[in-house]
């Protein structure tokens, strides 16, 4: 953490004679929550109430008319702080109306932007598939041994907590309709931000939206890269990581009226597996619905419906589910004590149907403030 | 023009009329303008633009969707308000505090155009109705959480608006929700006694009664300065304000 502000300090004050406009920013959030107990990776502090804090610093500054630094840090209680977003963006490239960005930032997958900060959150947590880690069954992580030494051993995320990652990347409007290419380091579901690219491959990232009226903007987006990383136990068929990959797409609605907001995802997601004689193929479908109504100032309540379901594969004579499917739905209220502060209550119910014990929950009082 | 033969008939209605006004307090307008005073000066604004709204430099999420802004550069490019825009010169007394006036039948606008409000300050009588039509080509979600007037219009688009009534007295600011730079206020006056400059700093209230007053300017957020003065019969008083 330390390095961390040493740097942005030296970038900073390395790039003040060329800056002609900064703007610092944030927000802070402070939370109260208490899970169930269980064995379910979304209990926190094994079921025992507990406190918690998150602040997020943003850095705008404007260079030139035409070319931006942005930068966000993020600090959890008990995780160092991490620089998720540092990237130079150039606006009207070249005078072609094209836009650039190079750096680290979110890949322009999806439609969570700036909902994964607190206060911008109608709930507490972000949608499953941003957030839960999707993990083999012992069964099936036992037949599929050759990835035992290729994974980070907690699981993975289908959309990696806001996909931040290294890379550059294309974008610009054309009327209503928006498009959006990127190359990144790490793929979709495992990003390359916080080590260097583990194989010769980049991801590919594609995205279009459209706003065919006021309120409404549907997306869609597409990403395919190599997974694995080089390493490890050697591959079936002397096949190299850059062979195995993932491929994932899709579609996201935004619609806004008056006092109702309705945002809503749906992802597929296909990784190729090496497996001895031939390859395999682990599918898993996400989405999400979620809705926020303010009935008087300062007063709304919000509600958010997802799941994940996971595809079987053929593992040798065995047909078996690779991980098992979850659904959750969270529902809360805000309330704004000021403009800048917002206080939630929201309650979680987390369901493993196939999995006996595991109907988790989670309330949550949480504080959000930006600056 | 007296008609032949009626020469009495001029002379009875100017004693009637006479006798009618002493009865009713009639005062002619003559005597109305040497009661009432003025109140005029000046502003000078020696100090940069401090109230200007701080527009985020760009959208930052125009990498994923159309820009909400219209463009990157809509938000960086917005123009300082005038004078005009953002002050107001009132009076408060506590003799007008019982006094009852009517407000206007009329709808002062806050206009939402270019992500700005337009006037950054507006001044209206305490039951005055304002009306918030949105001449951008983008949502807006105008609210307030001040004391006087809490709303929350919702989201609605170019073309339409939507109105609030305001019956008490007091400050209210006025944001979006969506675009958090942008904010207004409205100053919910008890009484008809204020105006707003011209972009050269000049203004003038008329036909103030005599009295004591403070005279208030209220510059983009802030009350700047206030004094006192007192009002003599068809007095003009002048105020100058430096902020």
């Amino acid at each position: 953490m330390k390095n961390i502000v040493v740097t942005l300090a030296l970038v900073m004050g390395l790039a003040a004679p060329v800056v002609s406009q900064v703007q610092l920013g944030g927000e802070a959030s402070a939370y109260a929550l208490k899970t169930s107990r269980s064995q379910n990776p979304r209990v926190v502090n094994r079921g025992t109430a507990t406190f918690g804090w998150r602040l997020d610093l943003f850095l705008d500054a404007k260079v030139t008319d035409n070319v931006f630094v942005l930068a966000n840090t993020r600090s959890f209680e008990d995780d160092p702080m991490s620089v998720d977003y540092a990237a130079v963006r150039i606006i009207d490239l070249a005078g072609l109306g094209i836009d650039f960005q190079i750096g680290k930032f979110d890949m322009p997958f999806g439609n969570l932007a700036e909902r994964r900060f607190p206060a911008r959150n109608f709930l507490y947590g972000l949608p499953l598939i941003y957030e839960y880690r999707m993990s083999l069954t012992n069964q099936v992580a036992g037949r599929l041994d050759v990835l035992n030494n290729r994974g980070k051993g907690v699981g993975m995320r289908l959309l990696d907590l806001g996909i931040y990652d290294i890379g550059a990347m294309l974008y610009g409007d054309i009327g209503p309709f928006h498009y959006a290419v990127a190359g990144s380091n790490g793929t979709i579901s495992s990003t390359g931000f916080r080590q260097l690219n583990q194989n010769a491959d980049f991801n590919k990232i594609v995205r279009l939206a459209f706003t065919p009226m006021m309120g409404l903007t549907i997306g869609a987006s597409a990403a395919m890269g190599a997974y694995l990383g080089d390493g490890g136990k050697p591959l079936p068929r002397a096949e190299t990581s850059d062979h195995y990959r993932q491929r994932i797409g899709e579609a996201d609605i935004e619609f806004s009226r008056d006092r109702f907001l309705l945002n809503g995802e749906i992802v597929y997601s296909q990784w190729t597996v090496p497996f001895e004689d031939d390859d395999t193929k682990l599918s898993v479908v996400g989405y999400y619905a979620e809705t926020k109504y303010t009935w008087v100032p300062r007063f709304y309540t919000a509600v958010r419906v997802g799941g994940l379901l996971f595809s079987k594969v053929q593992l040798g004579s065995a047909t078996l589910r690779w991980d098992h499917d979850v659904f959750e739905v969270e529902a809360g209220i805000g309330y704004h004590l000021e403009r800048n502060t917002l206080l939630k209550i929201v309650r979680r119910e987390t369901m493993t149907p196939e999995v006996t014990g595991t109907h988790d929950n989670l309330t949550v009082l949480q504080l959000a403030v930006s600056f | 023009m007296d008609k032949p033969g009626q020469p009495g008939r001029k002379i009875l209605s100017g004693l009637l009329f006479f006798g009618a006004a002493l009865v009713c307090g009639y005062h002619a307008p003559a005597q109305e303008a040497k009661r009432d005073g003025e109140i005029r000066g000046r502003i000078t604004i020696a100090r940069s633009d401090a109230d200007a709204q701080k527009p985020p430099i760009l959208d930052r999420y125009s990498t994923h969707r159309p820009a909400l802004t219209g463009s990157d550069h809509a938000v960086a490019s917005q123009p300082a308000y005038k004078l005009s825009e953002k002050a107001v010169i009132y009076l408060e007394s506590e003799a007008m505090k019982a006094q009852i006036f009517v407000p206007p039948s009329a709808h002062p606008v806050l206009d939402q155009k270019d992500l700005m409000f337009h006037p950054q300050v507006l001044p209206i009588l305490a039951g005055t109705t304002v009306d918030f039509p949105n001449r951008d080509n983008l949502f807006h979600n105008v609210f307030s959480y001040s004391q006087p007037k809490e709303f929350d219009l919702g989201r609605y688009p170019t073309g339409s608006q939507k109105s609030v009534r305001f019956d008490k007295p007091g400050v209210v600011r006025v944001y979006c929700d969506i675009h958090s730079h942008m904010n207004a206020t409205i100053l919910v006056l008890e009484n008809p006694y204020f105006v707003v400059p011209d972009d050269q700093g000049s203004f003038s209230i008329e036909n103030v009664p005599r009295g004591t007053y403070t005279v208030r300017f209220w510059c983009g957020r802030e009350l700047a300065e206030s004094r006192n003065v007192t009002v003599k019969g068809g007095d003009v008083v002048e105020v100058n304000f430096t902020y």
